[in-house]
């Protein structure tokens, strides 16, 4: 998980990993989205 | 027109004590642009400080035994089991209730409690939305009731946040050295990840509710930092000297962290409002112990980690008609409910128990009142049947509250639960009756909890629970035949009004129980030994433990009393020390910052006198002592003006009429009136219906002055009960109730405008409701020693010495009191000058007296033959 990476992706303005939780839904289900996705992406590096 | 909102955050537990230096190192610039913006003050709690009982009286207005939540859980409406309290328990209409009846729509998250959802106009999250198992391969359902709509579920259900998607870049800025975390034996990990992800939960709603939903009033709440305190306090700094070292240093920046974190949520809540509509209060309902008072051993007692609840919580408020930059006072949390309804302009209940904070607006209106919101008819959003729970998500909740500490693990047997559970609704009841000072409704439940018989343990439960658990905690303390309930906290509370109540004999009995029964839960009980006997006159003795108490271990409360002990022996320079050394222990507690502004006045060290009684007033503006103190100590520096503004305010704060501060400025007001007009002698003046004084040492020609005033033409207030001797051969002129006065005085009324005898010591008893005009009888010490010898009896030419020591500092005290007493006047007469010069000493009297007295008569009653023992 990469705040950076998160922070390319989103328009919203982050401090970090507690930011994203203290902005509130929409960093969550933003960051979410990409945790999945990067989990996914390990999995698949990992077959 | 755009509506004017208002959105309360509730900070539970968040305390000034940690957020001044954050704020002043610019880490809480969230709450700092608030304050910026608005007032910021204390609030007052309430007891028992427990977080359902008072976020309900946020929002009803009104205290527990009005709104019906008694405490952490409940017996089940079928009697058959307990559960945690719920929106159900709450008796009283809450604010979204009457929003709703007034046609205004609420957002409500995470309030505690709000299970299950009411259906008001607008939205409601409610405490079980944010409960998930710390398991991730436990399922969390979210169970019906949690929010309302219903369908507003799909839209929020996936913003639960959950312990297990916490990672590493979430632990460290609270946890910096987590990696020294040996996870097999501490389970911090685990407290902090739940805690995080609850309240990210409730976040995440509320800026969904904020961002999506239409609202005039919003309220979330979060329960981060009190979660925090409870599991992280300890290792705060400065470090406590039984915490390891280890422990100290990962833990240690767990609370701040929290509060930081909680600023940063702040931001976010605070970006997604509309700044000119709406007015944010942002407030906790405690503080937290943060310093020497943690308690590192919890005693067990009846939800024990509420003892580090602080007496003070926070309030902050911004808005469009909210004062700017500025401390407000006195606020309480039955306060908040009123406070908002006004600023919607509607009625506040005559039932609810608080009122409208007017000094926060910068245009207050005039509130308007109905006599109850709970008699209204019509539409409140509230529940039709309120039986209607899932014990399934209950068992969550309560597995919570148990490892808070705030509920013990409820006994397998359902029967043994259920008994425990209702004595203690009905023991919080007690308190917060107590609280009210309602003492008669308070010993009433503690007398019913006392006398009830209750089920006796047997050893067959002790070994089965032992059995099942080896670390089993259900009996810990208990031995069979034991009951299954512990008296020791009902006797505590009933020792501790009974002390209140001046009911020293029952309070001793109380005492004596409580030491035979203190066994399990070990309460020290100094602090009611030393009350004790200072109530049955034995303040000596009483200094004498307090200091032996204060060399084994030192606590501000002891260094306070035995500060108000030294007060009363007059030794005002060792006050002067305790009263210090208090304050090195609690620096913020107004009552010590008053006892030492009090004792500063009588060593006539006016200007500090003066700092620690704005200070006192500062930390508690409704304090109606320390402001009369800052009036006697800027009336000594000369600053009459601001002395008379303090003194009115002592009288406008007092419950009950403060009579010593409006004697005190009718005293400013004469001075001033006498300053501006032409006859600038007038000394004395005739009061109304005052009471004339007879007073002195025994011995000292107070029966002779008696006689004389009556004949004057004062009479006197006598009962005759003792008859003319060989001593007095012309009376004694005395009022038997005298010699009780320290527990009576309502028969002072009698003695208006008459004279009474008071021998020198009670004097200090005397009501300060009234005027008194005192002549004190002087006598040269050794003829009053050798006529008192004479009258019993004794040897005269050998005089006791210690009798002389006794005199002198008698007549040191009374100097000191009539100094002090802003309703009392005296003169002192000598007993020799009105035998050889009764004229002149008559005139004296009769222009102190400010009475036409008959001088002729006066003089008639002199016998000098009776002038027996001269020096």
């Amino acid at each position: 998980m990469d705040d950076k990476e998160i922070r390319k992706t989103n328009e919203i303005s982050i401090k970090g990993s507690l930011g994203i939780l203290a902005y509130g839904d929409l960093s969550i289900r933003e960051w979410r989205k990409i945790r999945q996705a990067h989990l996914k992406n390990l999995k698949n590096d990992k077959k | 027109m755009t509506k004017s909102k208002v959105l309360l955050i509730g900070w539970d537990a968040a305390d000034w004590k940690i957020i001044g230096p954050l704020i002043a190192k610019g880490e809480m610039p969230s709450l700092k642009s608030l304050i910026d913006r608005g007032v910021y003050g204390n609030m007052s709690t309430m007891n028992p400080p427990y977080s359902p009982m008072l976020w309900s009286t946020v929002a009803t207005g009104k205290t527990p035994d009005k709104h019906g939540v008694l405490g952490f859980i409940e017996i089940l409406p079928n009697l058959k089991g307990i559960r945690p309290v719920s929106a159900s328990s709450r008796k009283s209409r809450a604010l979204w209730n009457i929003f709703h009846n007034q046609g205004l729509k609420s957002n409500l998250v995470g309030w505690w409690p709000s299970f299950p959802a009411e259906p008001i106009k607008g939205n409601i999250v409610s405490d079980r939305f944010q409960k998930v198992k710390k398991n991730p391969n436990e399922k969390s359902p979210i169970i019906r009731g949690t929010v309302h709509p219903p369908e507003l579920l799909k839209e929020i259900s996936d913003l639960r946040f959950f312990p297990w998607e916490i990672t590493e870049a979430h632990i460290l800025p609270f946890i910096p050295n987590a990696a020294g975390i040996d996870q097999e034996k501490d389970q911090g990990l685990h407290s902090f990840a739940k805690i995080i992800s609850e309240n990210v939960s409730v976040h995440a709603a509320s800026t969904f509710l904020q961002r999506e939903k239409d609202w005039d009033f919003m309220a979330i709440y979060y329960d981060l930092i009190d979660h925090f305190c409870h599991a992280f306090m300890k290792f705060h700094p400065p470090k406590q000297s039984a915490i390891a070292d280890n422990l100290y240093n990962i833990y240690k920046d767990a609370v701040v962290g929290a509060y930081k974190f909680q600023d940063m949520m702040l931001g976010r809540t605070l970006d997604l409002i509309d700044k000119e509509n709406t007015t944010v209060i942002v407030m906790s309902d405690h503080g937290y112990e943060s310093g020497n008072k943690r308690i590192l051993k919890m005693p067990k007692v009846n939800a024990a980690p509420a003892m580090e609840h602080r007496q003070f919580g926070i309030f902050v408020a911004a808005g469009p008609n909210i004062k700017k930059n500025e401390k407000v006072f006195g606020l309480g949390l039955i306060d908040v409910c009123p406070t908002i309804l006004h600023m919607y302009g509607l009625p506040i209940g005559k039932d609810m128990d608080g009122k409208v904070a007017l000094d926060i607006f910068k245009k207050p209106l005039k509130p308007h009142y109905i006599d109850s919101w709970e008699t209204v008819s019509g539409d409140f959003g509230e529940h039709k049947d309120t039986k209607e729970q899932d014990t399934l998500s209950d068992q969550e909740t309560m597995q919570q509250l148990i490892e808070l500490g705030y509920i013990d693990k409820p006994d397998d047997k359902i029967e043994y639960a259920i008994i425990k559970t209702s004595c203690d609704l009905k023991f919080n009841l007690a308190r917060v009756f107590k609280g009210k000072k309602d003492f008669e409704q308070a010993k009433k439940l503690l007398l019913e909890l006392v006398e009830s018989d209750y089920p006796k343990i047997t050893q067959n439960e002790i070994d089965e629970a032992l059995q099942k658990d080896p670390n089993s905690k259900q009996f810990e303390g208990f031995e069979a035949g034991d009951s299954i309930v512990d008296k020791t906290e009902y006797y505590v509370e009933l020792l501790s009004i009974a002390i209140s109540e001046k009911k020293f004999d029952d309070a001793e009995v109380y005492l004596n129980i409580v030491k035979t029964t203190n066994k399990r839960i070990s309460i020290n009980l100094s602090l009611f030994e030393i009350k004790l006997l200072i109530g049955k006159g034995k303040p000596k003795k009483a200094l004498e433990i307090l200091n032996k108490r204060i060399e084994i271990s030192p606590k501000g409360h002891y260094w306070f009393e035995a500060g108000k002990l030294y007060m009363k022996f007059n030794d005002f320079e060792n006050a002067k020390k305790a009263f210090e050394h208090a304050l090195t222990f609690e620096i913020d507690k107004a009552k010590y910052h008053q006892a030492l502004a009090n004792c500063l006045v009588r060593l006539e060290d006016y200007e500090s006198a003066t700092d620690h009684a704005l200070t006192a007033i500062e930390l508690v503006k409704y304090f109606p002592e320390a402001h009369y103190t800052l009036g006697e100590a800027l009336e000594k520096l000369g600053d009459i003006e601001n002395a008379k503004k303090a003194y009115e305010m002592a009288s406008k704060l007092k419950p009950k009429t403060h009579f010593r501060a409006e004697k005190a400025i009718e005293n400013i007001n004469e001075l001033s009136n006498n300053q501006s007009s032409t006859n600038k002698n007038i000394k004395y003046k005739h009061r109304k219906n005052q009471i004339t004084i007879v007073s002195g040492l025994p011995r000292s020609g107070t029966s002779l002055m008696m006689q004389m005033l009556h004949h004057g033409g004062v009479s006197a207030l006598t009962d005759d009960n003792r008859k003319p001797d060989i001593s007095n051969p012309k009376g004694y002129f005395e009022y038997d109730p005298v010699m009780s006065i320290h527990k009576d005085n309502l028969w002072l009324k009698k003695a208006q405008n008459k004279s009474l005898k008071v021998v020198a010591p009670l004097l200090k008893f005397l009501d300060p409701k009234y005027r008194y005009k005192i002549v004190f009888m002087n006598r040269d010490l050794g003829e009053l020693v050798k006529s008192q010898q004479k009258m019993i009896g004794k040897d005269t030419q050998n005089l006791p010495t210690r009798l002389f020591e006794a005199y002198k500092k008698q007549l040191s005290q009374v100097e000191i009191w009539a100094n002090k007493e802003p309703g009392v006047e005296i003169i002192y007469v000598d007993y020799k000058n009105v035998i050889n010069n009764p004229d002149e000493e008559i005139k004296r009297i009769t222009n102190f007296l400010s009475i036409d007295l008959n001088a002729d008569l006066m003089k008639e009653c002199i016998d000098s033959s009776l002038y027996r023992n001269k020096s």
